[in-house]
């Protein structure tokens, strides 16, 4: 009975490797032509299967329903800038932009003490410059870099998140410094 | 005193050698012109004529992609056309080489029998004859000139990979992949989230960076298969993943406060720190015998390019030191020459170097440049890139500095890698 299963096991061990050369090595070799096409070369590129992954992702509950505290929340600046390749929190008066990121943390703190409910999702951004990984990299630092100072005001991290979008969330689409340095940014997003 | 007149006339002589101009060539020669090809095929009373058309504009976008010709299309020769007719053709047109043949469809298959020959020498130095599937048919074309290269550089050409990439807008973002020459575009994820970042891990998956749940984290996808996995997610941003040996990844990811490079198993399983820096460390990639580790890293406070001999104690040795921005570094398939992104006074520039550092030079400038991969070849750079407000996939010669186009779409995400040779 045990020869007999070894035996199984043997078979379908070497069924499976055919099955699976047939799979892979299927392109043929390349032959010398003579113009008779019955000896061609089969090209089958086409052999990679590409399927769709094809699947709806999550959204998120990002609004809160209380109507006082969507006035409190409206009332917050939500966005706080960085110059070029930096992640340090700031004063920054450039381009457009004239903020003291600190006074800006300091509410978005305040509020947070308030209301200890609600949770804060901080999205690092960076203009277009530079390539896409490092800037991922430097959006997560600049969240946090945000998240570390609202931490030291007292907020617990647990309730603070951070996400990088890196150069892929511009709020101005143009090509100019104007333009990134609104990009470069942490942006607030509360949730209850 | 003969033999000393004697001497004498022999050291004048081989100081000459000594001195003669060393002549060496370039095709970076501003002089250097295209080579010529006739591509004087492939009609047949048979054919399917959208089909050929397509092969035939496959061979002249390669021909062009690959800045090395020039090509004339005045004749058409049949594969039974005598090659010394066809041969005697070129010389009065001032051709290089010829390509003819024919092409016909018989059912679901689509034939080629194709022959180039070498004007100048008067041989046929290429003739095959391949029959595909009608879709695949193009693809051929590919081969046809990876061959042409191959009989006029000694190096075989790189026009048969694939490269993934990323294109949609805003937080809705898909992998695609396309021939290396931008052609045969087709979707591969259609997740309404973002994924991007693609790299080929080898010849059947790739990885990509997904924001699926939420956090972004990284994906193994197996295109023959269709299989796809979530392989690493246990930071707050993982950026990439890139195959070191057998069945591990660098990644490199958030923790602590810093991004760092860890080699990370199949599993999702931290093994160990690769680098361990306070701020960003990134883009790693690898020697093929993983003894050394190209990567980004702002450790002296700017993006600059450092190798660690990952053997020798883990000695780090900066590689870039003009200007303030040096990323996305991208190894050449024979560990020669790494091609990079370098910032310098607002322009952006693709620059490659040996991988000591030294023999840096410009290649291109344009608006976003990034992520530069190399072709198996270790010749051709293809780059996420707009230039002349034309974004796209762009194709350069790093021997020659010429590039073009492969493929343009406004919606085109930085961010691509290309295959190795597909077998």
């Amino acid at each position: 009975m045990k020869r007999y299963f070894f035996y199984f096991i043997g078979i379908a061990i070497v069924a499976f490797m055919f099955n699976g050369c047939s799979t892979l090595n299927n392109k043929g070799k390349m032959l010398k032509g003579s113009g008779q096409n019955t000896n061609a070369t089969k090209v089958s590129e086409s052999s990679v299967k590409y399927p769709n992954i094809n699947e709806n992702g999550n959204a998120q509950n990002e609004i809160s329903n209380s109507a006082q505290l969507q006035e409190a929340i409206q009332s917050l600046k939500k966005d706080v800038h960085f110059k070029f390749n930096s992640y340090q929190i700031e004063p920054i008066n450039q381009y457009g932009i004239n903020e003291n990121p600190v006074e800006i943390l300091n509410s978005i703190a305040a509020f947070m003490l308030k209301h200890p409910n609600v949770k804060l999702r901080i999205e690092g951004n960076c203009d277009e410059r530079g390539t896409e990984e490092y800037n991922l990299a430097l959006g997560e630092k600049r969240a946090l870099a945000a998240k570390r100072y609202l931490v030291a005001k007292g907020i617990s991290p647990d309730r603070i998140d951070t996400v990088s979008y890196g150069e892929s969330q511009p709020v101005d689409p143009a090509h100019n410094e104007i333009a990134w340095a609104k990009n470069r940014r942490d942006h607030f997003v509360f949730i209850k | 005193m003969r033999k000393l007149f004697l001497v004498l006339i022999m050291l004048f002589l081989i100081s000459g050698i000594s001195y003669a101009k060393v002549f060496t060539f370039t095709i970076a020669n501003p002089n250097y012109k295209p080579i010529r090809i006739g591509l004087w095929g492939f009609k047949h009373t048979k054919s399917d004529n959208a089909t050929v058309s397509k092969l035939q504009n496959t061979i002249l976008k390669d021909l062009d992609i690959s800045g090395l010709f020039s090509t004339d299309r005045t004749q058409h020769f049949s594969y039974e056309a005598p090659s010394k007719v066809v041969v005697g053709l070129g010389k009065i047109d001032n051709l290089n080489y010829v390509i003819y043949g024919n092409a016909f469809r018989d059912g679901k298959n689509m034939y080629l029998s194709v022959k180039m020959v070498d004007v100048a020498k008067g041989v046929v130095f290429f003739d095959h004859s391949y029959y595909s599937d009608i879709k695949s048919f193009s693809w051929i074309g590919n081969i046809v000139v990876d061959e042409l290269m191959n009989y006029v550089t000694g190096t075989y050409g790189p026009f048969e990979s694939k490269i993934v990439f990323a294109k949609g807008r805003g937080k809705v973002r898909d992998i695609y992949i396309c021939d290396f020459n931008g052609e045969n575009i087709e979707r591969l994820t259609n997740w309404h989230t973002m994924n991007i970042l693609p790299k080929w891990i080898d010849r059947q998956t790739i990885s990509f960076l997904s924001y699926r749940y939420g956090k972004p984290s990284i994906f193994i996808f197996n295109l023959y298969k269709g299989r796809v996995k979530r392989l690493f997610y246990k930071s707050s941003l993982s950026i990439s993943a890139v195959r070191f040996g057998y069945n591990k990844f660098a990644i490199p990811f958030e923790k602590n406060g810093n991004v760092d490079i860890y080699l990370v198993n199949s599993r999702g399983k931290v093994l160990r720190n690769l680098t361990n820096s306070f701020g960003i460390d990134v883009s790693p990639t690898f020697t093929n015998d993983y003894s050394k580790m190209i990567f980004v890293s702002n450790r002296t406070g700017s993006p600059q390019i450092y190798i660690k001999d990952l053997n020798n104690f883990g000695t780090t040795t900066r590689l870039t030191y003009n200007g303030n921005y040096n990323s996305s570094p991208a190894l050449s398939p024979d560990n020669k020459k790494i091609a990079y992104i370098a910032i310098d006074k607002g322009r952006v520039y693709l620059r490659v170097m040996n991988i000591d550092g030294s023999d840096d030079k410009a290649i291109m400038t344009g608006y976003n440049l990034d992520s530069p991969s190399w072709s198996y070849d270790s010749r051709f750079v293809a780059l996420s890139a707009e230039i002349n407000g034309k974004k796209g996939i762009y194709i350069v010669n790093t021997l020659n500095n010429h590039y073009s186009i492969a493929t343009g779409d406004n919606n085109m995400y930085n961010g691509l890698s290309v295959s190795e040779k597909i077998q």
